[in-house]
């Protein structure tokens, strides 16, 4: 009960060390997030309004790389950007920028493989009408990823739900430097193991508050458009 | 190759269903003028051959030819599946002339202009997805008309409509008949009484008669009698 309340204290105390480590997390998670929408909705409406040889595997490569484990993108992105790896040289390693590149790999293959799943899904029901109006490629995908819009929020959200939630692989490639590349899971492994559990429950209350707050985001997009009843 | 200024033909069209040969070499040429009404069984092919009219459906083999006033026709298409973009009325009207570039000012006042002139002002803001199946069927022929077709295909316009949107569209083809050529698909003997200028009758994949409306029913063919007595299609 003592950490529950010692915890709540730290974070409407407004700690600044506790808001540092949330503001960085938010920062590199909201980065990644941006870049892989950036990437993977374009590559899931190409993905999910044409045929060509090759794109089962292309799709099966991204749902494999779904379930690809954060400690192994960790280890990969370690040994590529260590002083005696190939890309050495950049110096990345053990800085937000590199923790970006971890989350971007585990995140990129989600946006792009639900995406795809659901443009694909509005795309067949279009499919008619597109050919109908002989619309072009790019409008298609427009059209599709327009129309598409709220449910690719609550697959977007989903990959910034992963980005939060993720530990394995930014603690080996940031290395939990304080006031630098420490975030709120890789604070809440260091504090837990140290004993001091009310400052790893507070950053593990701040990781619900966010959840939820995602959550609600997505149903009140949800309820107005259901509101419209444009679905 | 076909040399004409106005021509509607098929030649030797041959297309599978189901790995089965389903048009066998159909060749026809249709009226360029008035309102072709296509008449057959279920399953005859009616709904096929306004598809590959349209060239949504590509045959196997065999030539399509389409010209009008000596061009390559704008086509306005209506298929029995309705489909909807998840938008409101206005929107899904405004979709066919937005991805072709028309600008805003020329959209709205087309658009105005077709939901007065079909009674369906009052229904713009609402989901198109939300609305009756009838009311579906009278907007997606309303979606038919906003990019101005001079050639109209129509998969059996009418079928859910009640008798004052039924009268609406049939009053608007029968105004536009000389200036929009019309081909459509219908399953009411009457209807095809009161719009055809033309007739094509259709049969398991074959093309039985293309006649106008008056040898048409005055056809001796054993199986066009069978229809007009029964006065529905079977």
């Amino acid at each position: 009960m003592n950490v529950l309340l010692e915890s709540l204290n730290l974070v409407f105390s407004f700690d600044p060390d506790l808001y540092e480590i949330i503001w960085l997390s938010l920062k590199v998670s909201l980065f990644a997030l941006t870049f892989s929408c950036f990437l993977g909705l374009p590559i899931a409406g190409v993905l999910s309004s044409t045929n060509f040889t090759g794109k089962k595997t292309i799709i099966i490569f991204f749902n494999s790389m779904m379930a690809l484990p954060p400690v192994f993108v960790g280890l990969l992105l370690y040994i590529l950007f260590s002083q005696t790896g190939p890309l050495g040289f950049l110096e990345i390693l053990y800085t937000p920028s590199i923790m970006i590149i971890a989350q971007i790999i585990i995140i990129l293959p989600i946006i792009i493989s639900v995406s795809t799943e659901l443009l694909q899904q509005m795309f067949d029901e279009y499919k008619e009408m597109f050919d109908t109006f002989e619309v072009d490629l790019i409008s298609k995908i427009r059209t599709t990823v327009f129309d598409a819009r709220i449910s690719l929020v609550t697959c977007i959200l989903t990959g910034l739900g992963r980005a939060l939630s993720e530990v394995g692989a930014i603690i080996i490639v940031g290395g939990n430097i304080v006031h630098y590349t420490r975030v709120m899971t890789t604070t809440i492994a260091l504090e837990t193991s140290k004993g001091n559990l009310s400052m790893a429950m507070s950053l593990g209350i701040v990781l619900i508050i966010i959840a939820i707050a995602l959550n609600a985001i997505v149903m009140v997009m949800k309820t107005i458009s259901r509101k419209n009843s444009y679905d | 190759m076909i040399n004409s200024e106005n021509h509607i033909t098929l030649k030797n069209i041959n297309y599978s269903v189901n790995n089965k040969s389903f048009f066998k070499n159909l060749s026809t040429d249709i009226s360029t003028n008035g309102i072709t009404v296509i008449l057959g069984p279920n399953g005859s092919g009616k709904t096929l051959l306004t598809k590959i009219i349209k060239g949504l459906i590509k045959p196997e083999s065999g030539e399509l030819s389409i010209k009008l006033n000596g061009t390559t026709p704008n086509t306005g298409y209506l298929s029995q599946n309705i489909i909807f973009l998840r938008r409101n009325v206005f929107n899904n009207l405004a979709y066919p002339l937005e991805i072709k570039g028309f600008n805003k000012k020329m959209i709205n006042k087309r658009i105005e202009f077709l939901l007065k002139y079909f009674g369906f002002s009052s229904k713009k803001k609402i989901s198109a997805r939300s609305l009756s199946e009838g009311n579906k069927q009278y907007l997606s022929f309303i979606r038919t008309l906003v990019s101005k077709p001079n050639l109209l295909i129509l998969d059996e316009p009418s079928s859910n409509l009640d008798m004052q949107f039924t009268k609406k569209v049939e009053n608007f083809l029968i105004k536009e008949r000389n200036r929009i050529k019309i081909i459509m698909v219908t399953h009411d003997l009457f209807q095809a009484k009161r719009l055809a200028d033309e007739i094509l009758f259709i049969n398991d994949g074959e093309i039985i008669e293309v006649s106008t409306k008056n040898k048409f029913l005055k056809s001796k063919n054993k199986l066009i009698q069978k229809f007009l007595k029964e006065g529905v299609i079977y």
